[in-house]
């Protein structure tokens, strides 16, 4: 296990990671506003150092399931970013030809087995790719993101039992937010830090600062370590925030706008990037040019996608179910 | 003993829960058991005539939820402030702890809440239970008997069963800008991160505040290296490298690592110790919290001005001695007793 710094070209990889995520939320609420996105929108912005701290250590080997709250965990893991622009928006170049939207976003080569729009979903899947990689003994590791509500559905119990009884490579990445929908993780979860439930299955449970790429990613790089050399599943609880509501057009009359401000103060990003500059890995300027390169490729998706073809209806029943 | 007595109440629930469950082998602490500890001290202080408690409204409503269903004889006061959920709240609990001029401060949590609190409890005497990975500083106690030892010393029953603890300032460009209660590390880890040290590759220097062969982290490394030394008034530091010899040290709990040890010199309460430029991250009671360059100046100076702990055994025993746990029954020949506070059913 590793704990030194890692190098610049990394650092700056997360951190661009991390704007394309910021970058593609911003828009992608404006776009939905604009009815340029049917259905729901669910935005990761605020959280992005969770994705992109677990990410880091993975390859398009191992494997992770998401949530209603997805395009995070899509670009931290690798998914073309021009190809999910498309898929927001319903068109044949989507990355699932315009059929998943917003919530069903899934690309197996690079190891994303799926946004879910069911709650608590993505955590038994994980545990099935899980146990793949342990069959096959090829080292690969699988990453459940999932919310504080989920951790009351019944499928995180069953996951973590069975993932702690036959020792399976996965990771429970936990991203408290504080809010299920509108209700407060303060009343809904009985032990209050939802790490304590690991207890209960024999597994560590830590808790990380969700806002911090560091806190993440050292956390995450020991977790990985522990699950690639066979020694089972942790639980990650990663304490975090969405700036936004809990889908585009919530009225958020559940928090304060105080306390929406405060965590916009502790911004994942900033924090990364003064990180970066106070250590000398990057300058200023250098960070200024990634942010303006990210905002032009995404426009660039946007108008490439507002001109790309929908679906064809003969297409309708291609792709929906796999044959066997 | 007055009937106005209050005592204060910090549970840090995140305690006990940090990366050393998945690097080293350190317990989780969960909430419920952080109750039950807070029940137990309740239902003590009660019985022994502190009339109000006032508590860290911590997010999980550890002391609110430990109260539930119990008939006491105190009252449980909130303290009005904001909790975000993160060190400062014990910070702030302490220093309006100081404001109400509480006669003692229960903290649950390890050596980090702790040194949170001393920050701002002033000399208001601490019963430090542990409830955290690394624990020098708080004790390994019974929740009855904790309770039963801060209401002793918070009423005034039992004057004297206080202990000084020792710190360590830390100033870094000549600025004062923190304190550790146990030990100050300078660490070649370049970032707070998930602010625990644990690894042991990444020691540079460390500064001890106590001589304690049995201590669990790093500041053990000072008591194994000084043994015939241990329970004196003074610290140690040591400088981490070299290839003459190495000490084997429990460094976080089932983790233990050979040390290179270069130096080692015992402090005494005044000096300072001024740490070699280097870059990385200074480590206060066990977790990193200061990202340093080369170019800053880190001292750490030992103080024996820290924070005041209850004497369990003192102020138990005192106690006893002043038959505060005995009531004269009817009939009973001999001597009168003073009056228990403890009424025989």
């Amino acid at each position: 296990m590793t704990t030194s710094l890692p190098d610049r070209e990394r650092l700056l990889d997360a951190y661009t990671r991390m704007v394309e995520i910021r970058t593609f939320e911003d828009a992608a609420g404006k776009n939905f506003a604009d009815g340029l996105v049917p259905g729901f929108v669910h935005l990761y912005a605020g959280e992005e150092a969770v994705a992109v701290g677990i990410c880091s250590h993975l390859t398009d080997d191992d494997f992770i399931t998401s949530t209603h709250r997805g395009h995070g965990h899509c670009i931290a893991k690798g998914v073309d970013i021009h190809g999910m622009v498309a898929e927001l928006m319903g068109k044949s170049t989507g990355v699932c030809h315009g059929k998943g939207g917003s919530m069903h976003i899934a690309d197996v080569d690079k190891g994303m087995l799926g946004a879910n729009g069911i709650v608590g979903a993505g955590l038994p899947l994980a545990c099935g790719a899980a146990l793949t990689a342990k069959i096959r003994g090829n080292g690969a590791v699988s990453v459940s993101f999932f919310g504080d509500g989920a951790s009351n559905q019944g499928t995180f119990h069953e996951a973590l039992n069975l993932a702690a009884i036959w020792k399976l490579p996965v990771i429970f990445v936990c991203e408290n937010n504080g809010y299920a929908e509108a209700t407060p993780a303060s009343y809904a979860v009985s032990v209050g830090d939802i790490a304590n439930r690991a207890a209960a299955y024999d597994i560590p449970g830590i808790i990380v600062d969700g806002l911090d790429f560091f806190s993440v990613y050292e956390a995450a790089g020991a977790a990985v370590d522990r699950a690639r050399s066979g020694q089972g599943p942790t639980l990650i609880e990663a304490k975090t925030y969405r700036f936004y509501g809990h889908f585009q057009g919530d009225t958020i009359t559940y928090r304060t706008d105080e306390e929406v401000s405060r965590y916009r103060d502790r911004d994942p990003i900033t924090g990364l990037r003064t990180f970066l500059v106070d250590h000398d890995l990057a300058t200023s300027g250098e960070l200024d040019a990634i942010d303006k390169k990210v905002n032009e490729a995404l426009a660039r998706s946007w108008d490439d996608a507002k001109a790309a073809p929908w679906p064809a209806v003969e297409d309708a029943l291609t792709n929906v179910y796999v044959s066997y | 003993m007055t009937e106005a007595s209050s005592i204060g109440i910090i549970a840090n629930p995140a305690s006990g829960k940090d990366i050393r469950r998945i690097v080293a082998h350190g317990s989780t602490f969960d909430n419920h058991e952080k109750i039950n500890i807070v029940r137990r001290v309740l239902l003590a202080v009660s019985e022994l005539g502190v009339g109000q408690v006032h508590y860290l409204p911590d997010l999980f409503g550890i002391v609110p939820r430990a109260a539930e269903n119990l008939e006491l004889n105190c009252s449980l006061e909130p303290l009005p402030m904001p909790v975000l959920g993160n060190p400062g709240d014990s910070l702030e609990a302490a220093q309006r702890l100081v404001d109400l001029d509480v006669g003692a401060i229960v903290t649950l949590g390890g050596d980090g809440t702790n040194r949170v609190v001393a920050k701002g409890c002033r000399d208001i005497p601490l019963m430090p239970i542990s409830t955290g990975t690394n624990n020098v500083f708080p004790c390994m106690v019974e929740g009855t008997l904790a309770g039963i030892a801060t209401a002793l010393v918070a009423t005034g029953a039992t004057p004297g069963a206080t202990i000084r603890q020792a710190k360590l300032d830390v100033y870094v460009d000549g600025e004062l800008c923190d304190l550790a209660l146990i030990d100050a590390v300078l660490s070649a880890h370049q970032w707070v991160g998930a602010r625990a040290l644990w690894d042991a590759s990444h020691l540079t220097e460390v500064v001890v505040s106590r001589i304690v062969p049995s201590a669990i982290g790093i500041c053990g490394i000072g008591g194994l290296l000084f043994p015939d030394k241990a329970g004196m008034e003074g610290g140690a530091h040591v400088v981490v490298g070299g290839d003459d010899r190495t000490l084997l040290a429990p460094v976080a709990p089932g983790l233990l690592r050979s040390i290179p040890i270069s130096a080692a010199n015992l402090l005494a309460p005044g000096d300072r110790v001024v740490f070699q430029p280097a870059a990385g991250t200074v480590a206060l009671d066990g977790e990193r919290e200061i990202e340093i360059k080369t170019s800053h100046e880190v001292a750490v100076e030992l103080s024996l001005d820290g924070p005041y702990t209850i004497d369990i055994d003192h102020a138990i025993a005192s106690a006893a001695a002043q038959e505060r746990f005995l009531t004269e029954t009817a009939g009973a020949s001999g001597p009168s007793l003073p009056a228990s506070p403890f009424p025989r059913s």
